[in-house]
């Protein structure tokens, strides 16, 4: 494992500060890592939890006692980005594969119950794709919850929102992907 | 739809969403001002609110940022009992469970019991039960909120679900972990009162953790809420799985047996897939039903669960506590001796139920010993049961002495054999150097007088036979004589004997080298489930018939299962047998060799280098081990493009394999065709040439025109002519190939399909452009778009099509390996 690095600190910092330059190097950065850390973990069937990644590729770049809450909010909002990315690519290798039938799921929530459910990466990668056509908004707050698990707080706190209106389309959001998911033989 | 229907629609969800589900239509229509298309796609929403598919648990109350020493990331469920989050702790660094209850009590007497109830919990260690590391009470501005800090379990299945592809033994075997789990908290004097599937995780290596452990004690002392439904309508204590004396609530009777009720209730579910009775929703009929309706027989549905496991089920389910098992302990034993094809304590000792079992575990021995014994006990009705049970032991004696009788005859019968074939053998005929094969040949020839009325000694010979031929190389020759003991060991032993496992895998393997892998899988997995009936889960010969079995599927080109297989086996290997067991180190071969199929061939180098690493320090650089990991790394360089040092292994692996085995063995002639190749690409054609034909001419002798082994070396000879341009020849030879190839191995082979790609780019270049495409394509089905030979074949017709101006078919081919 690479050591926390001044340099990815310095990165999140000017994130933070809103400097565009270093958020998109932070983020090729961040893709790095999470390639490195799936790939040591990613065997297909396996269950891959978007969020622990974001958190370990956090917990590996970044000595977190510099950059605190907030830098800790403007990493993981990245990090959920890059790690649809990461997951997107293993899809496509799955994918390659096709005569295979292994499948690597992903655990959407944290919730236990949830958990064995898991759903297909490649359907929620493409159903959060036309939720941002319909609400471009409402899926990066899902995105950032779901592959970053960033809190409502601090998805509010990067993106300049009330945490009411994170809610809201938290909620919104879920129950949209949810419908689309739905069997369709209701419609 | 617009984008500011679904915004609209967003916040009018959440407004509605935060009433009552009652006044939710009443709100809808006013927030919706008649604007029809709108409520229509919220209702649509609303409809999918909440639902199972993607599920939501952040309609709830927003995140704290901490709880006590606590810092709160994520939301993990919403119970009945409160909140489940996911924290990290500072000191010392971890991530932990958290669940939060909110106001529960308030004197303090009540803060001082849960205090010392919950450092009891802290005490609870085991591996089957998720630690509680804290509970505490934490003040964040919203009232006094208690908490336990537990082990946080990531990517567990519930149990329930995790048993759904288990086998009746597995299951058993899983739940003796769990009944064990729940024993160790009882003699701590824990008693959990709410087990049930959820509250048990299963972890990816398929060791199951019991959640909660004692936290409904804790949380409730007086089990007020037991069977009643909780603050926010749920019922605590799940009712399905509830003992008689907790629905009834005499909760001074809920003890350690109140949970094995519940265990064995679980256990009907795993075993059966239903619960033994229905429970109606309301507490009070729930009650009354588990009080009084007794268990569906599990017998009655599930023919194979009749007899002992239905018994111990009973044993459990028994509505009277005190016929219950008395402790975890006693029904865990139980499911052991069942396991171990042992007497259970759960049935009443019948003479004849403890013969059964006796005749069980000494198969062969006891049909006749029993039929003996129960002579006798017809015939000395009256007599006492001590004067029976001296018969009984006699008798058995008796039979004991006989079978070892029997079983030095067999040995004499097969010695005399062995002897005379090679006292036949004669040097003025043969020379000083008589082969091996030539006494074997002699051999084959004479079992089938030799045996008339011994067929348990002829499956002996047999097997000897066929698996020397097999060692040999000989595999084709092998496969009769192995195909003969398994029928006559079928035959005479019955199916569950250990020595019909062994015979099928040694079937098995020889077919699959023959490249007959459909058969080659169904006989692995069979004898698989022997050797697991027989030995167990992780004994040596099972897991090594799962490693045969998993070589088939790779074979049959299902590559991403038997790598995902492979990886599950070679963590059992490592944990049962040890990282640098022979066994554990094959495994990590035929990974490797699937990784480099996968196209992964870094990954295959680096497993392959660290196994000859290992291998080169423990035996001796001509042992058979060590040269079959080096043939497996020409193959990882070969794949990953550095042929000269492919090459240079493959070299050394040559002059091995023909010390050790000979210079016409299968194995030495495979890796001399392998180094040909690999000379070839290096430029050096004359060397390649010679070695090819060289061995070619071996194999057509040693093993004839028709074997798998043979066509190999043949397309290596025509893709020779292709490199060289001389397509006509190549193309001839590949027919022919194909033509053997077909009628050799069925259609679905990875190595036809080679051989079916090699042939449609020669078709290719003499302009059959649609024949071309067909083989190809049949080719690709079997090889996957990946595949590199496959990408560049296509390509190539895709420009020719360009070429001949038929763009459409040129773009279509394009896609299929885009």
């Amino acid at each position: 494992m690479a050591p926390p690095t001044d340099h990815a600190t310095r990165l999140t910092l000017a994130t933070t500060r809103g400097d565009e330059a270093s958020r998109r190097e932070l983020s090729s950065t961040v893709y790095a890592e999470l390639r490195r850390i799936a790939g040591r973990e990613a065997s297909p069937n396996h269950t891959l939890q978007p969020t622990a990644l974001a958190h370990e590729a956090y917990l590996c770049l970044v000595r977190h006692e510099d950059v605190g809450w907030e830098g800790r909010a403007h990493f993981l909002a990245v990090a959920a980005k890059a790690t649809r990315r990461v997951l997107r690519q293993y899809e496509r290798g799955r994918r390659a594969e096709k005569r295979g039938g292994a499948m690597l799921r992903v655990v959407l929530s944290d919730d236990i119950a949830l958990a064995s459910e898991g759903v297909d990466t490649a359907v929620l990668n493409e159903v959060l794709d036309r939720l941002a056509e319909v609400d471009e908004r409402q899926a990066r707050i899902v995105e950032m919850r779901y592959f970053g698990g960033l809190s409502q707080a601090e998805i509010a706190a990067v993106l300049g929102l009330s945490t009411r209106t994170v809610r809201r389309d938290l909620v919104a959001g879920h129950t949209w992907i949810a419908r689309e998911l739905a069997p369709k033989e209701d419609e | 739809m617009s984008r500011s229907l679904h915004e609209r629609a967003s916040e009018i969800l959440f407004r509605v969403v935060s009433v009552p589900a009652e006044k939710r239509p009443e709100l809808l229509r006013e927030l919706c001002a008649g604007d029809e298309t709108l409520r229509a796609e919220v209702e649509s929403l609303l409809a999918h609110y909440g639902t199972e598919a993607f599920a939501s648990d952040d309609a709830a109350v927003p995140l704290p940022e901490r709880i006590g020493d606590y810092r709160i990331v994520g939301v993990l469920g919403v119970g009945g009992m409160g909140t489940v989050y996911e924290a990290e702790q500072e000191n010392p660094r971890r991530s932990v469970a958290l669940k939060v209850v909110t106001g529960l009590f308030s004197t303090p007497e009540a803060r001082k019991r849960f205090a010392f109830e919950a450092e009891v919990l802290g005490r609870l260690e085991h591996p089957g039960i998720a630690r509680i590391y804290e509970a505490g009470i934490a003040d964040e501005g919203a009232g006094p909120q208690q908490y336990f800090a537990m082990e946080l379990i990531r990517g567990g299945r519930r149990l329930d679900e995790a048993v759904r592809e288990l086998g009746l033994r597995e299951k058993l075997e899983l739940f003796v972990e769990v009944v064990d789990a729940a024993h160790h908290a009882h003699i701590k004097s824990v008693v959990h009162r709410d087990l049930k599937p959820a509250n048990v995780l299963v972890d990816d290596a398929g060791r199951p953790k019991i959640l909660d452990f004692g936290i409904a004690r804790v949380l409730d002392p007086d089990q007020r809420r037991a069977g009643a439904p909780t603050l926010d309508g749920r019922v605590l204590g799940t009712l399905p799985y509830m003992s008689p004396e907790q629905a009834a609530g005499s909760l001074e009777d809920v003890d350690v047996r109140s949970d094995v009720f519940s265990l064995g209730v679980m256990l009907y579910e795993a075993l059966s897939g239903r619960m033994p009775y229905v429970v109606p929703e309301n507490p009070v009929e729930a009650a009354a039903v588990i009080r009084g309706t007794a268990p569906e027989p599990l017998g009655k549905t599930h023919v194979e669960l009749r007899g002992d496991v239905a018994a111990i089920v009973g044993k459990a389910l028994e509505k009277d506590r005190e016929r219950r098992y008395q402790s975890a302990r006693e029904l865990s034993a139980d499911i052991g001796r069942y396991l171990a094809q042992e007497p259970i304590l759960a049935r009443p000792p019948s003479t004849i139920y403890q013969l059964n079992k006796f005749a069980r575990r000494h198969k062969g021995l006891v049909a006749s010993v029993a039929a003996v014994v129960l002579a006798l006990l017809l015939g000395l009705g009256g007599t006492l049961w001590k004067a029976r049970e001296a018969t009984v032991q006699a008798a058995l004696a008796d039979q004991q002495r006989l079978l070892a009788d029997e079983q030095a005859a067999l040995v004499t019968r097969v010695n005399d054999f062995y002897r005379e074939v090679f006292a036949s053998v004669d040097p003025h005929d043969s020379g000083p150097d008589v082969r091996l094969v030539t006494v074997l040949d002699d051999m084959a020839a004479k079992i089938d007088v030799r045996f008339p009325d011994h067929p348990v000694a002829e499956a002996d010979v047999r097997d000897t036979v066929g698996r020397t031929y097999d060692a040999l190389g000989l595999d084709f020759r092998a496969e009769p004589h192995l195909r003969r003991a398994l029928e006559i060991r079928l035959r005479e032993m019955g199916v569950e004997d250990v020595a019909v496992a062994r015979s099928r895998i040694a079937l098995g393997s020889v077919l699959l080298d023959l490249d007959r892998a459909d058969e080659a899988l169904a006989l692995c997995t069979e004898a698989e489930r022997g050797f697991h009936a027989a030995l167990g889960t992780f004994a040596r010969e099972t897991l090594l018939a799962r490693h045969d079995a998993l070589a088939c599927i790779a074979r049959l080109g299902r590559r991403e299962e038997a790598r995902d297989g492979f990886d599950v086996l070679l963590e059992l290997q490592v944990e049962h047998h040890g990282r640098n067991h022979a066994d554990t180190l094959a495994t990590r071969q035929s990974l490797a060799d699937l990784e480099a199929q996968l196209g992964r061939p870094e990954e295959a180098l680096r497993q392959n280098v660290q196994v000859v690493e290992v291998l080169s320090s423990r035996v001796s650089d001509d042992s058979v081990e060590r040269l079959s990991s080096l043939n497996s790394l020409g193959y990882s360089y070969n794949a990953s493009g550095d042929f000269a040092k492919a090459a240079e292994v493959w070299t050394e692996c040559l002059e091995g394999r023909r010390k050790t085995l000979g210079e016409r063995h299968a194995h030495t002639l495979n890796t001399q065709k392998n180094l040909a190749s690999c000379l070839f690409r290096l430029g050096r054609r004359s060397d390649a040439r010679e070695m090819l034909f060289a061995a070619l001419e071996v194999l057509e002798a040693e093993v004839g025109k028709g074997h798998a082994l043979t066509l190999d070396a043949e397309n290596m000879r025509a893709s020779f002519l292709m490199q060289t341009g001389s397509w006509d020849r190549a193309r001839t030879q590949y027919e022919d190939i194909l033509e053997r190839g077909e009628a050799l191995l069925p259609d679905e082979q990875v190595a036809v399909a080679h051989y079916r790609a090699n042939y449609a780019r020669c078709l290719a270049e003499k302009d059959e452009l649609d024949e071309a495409e067909w083989h190809l394509r049949a080719s690709l089905d079997v090889l996957g778009p990946e595949h590199p030979t496959i990408r560049q074949y296509m390509e190539d017709l895709a420009s020719r099509y360009e070429s001949h101006g038929i763009l459409e078919r040129a773009a279509e081919l394009r896609a299929l390996v885009d």
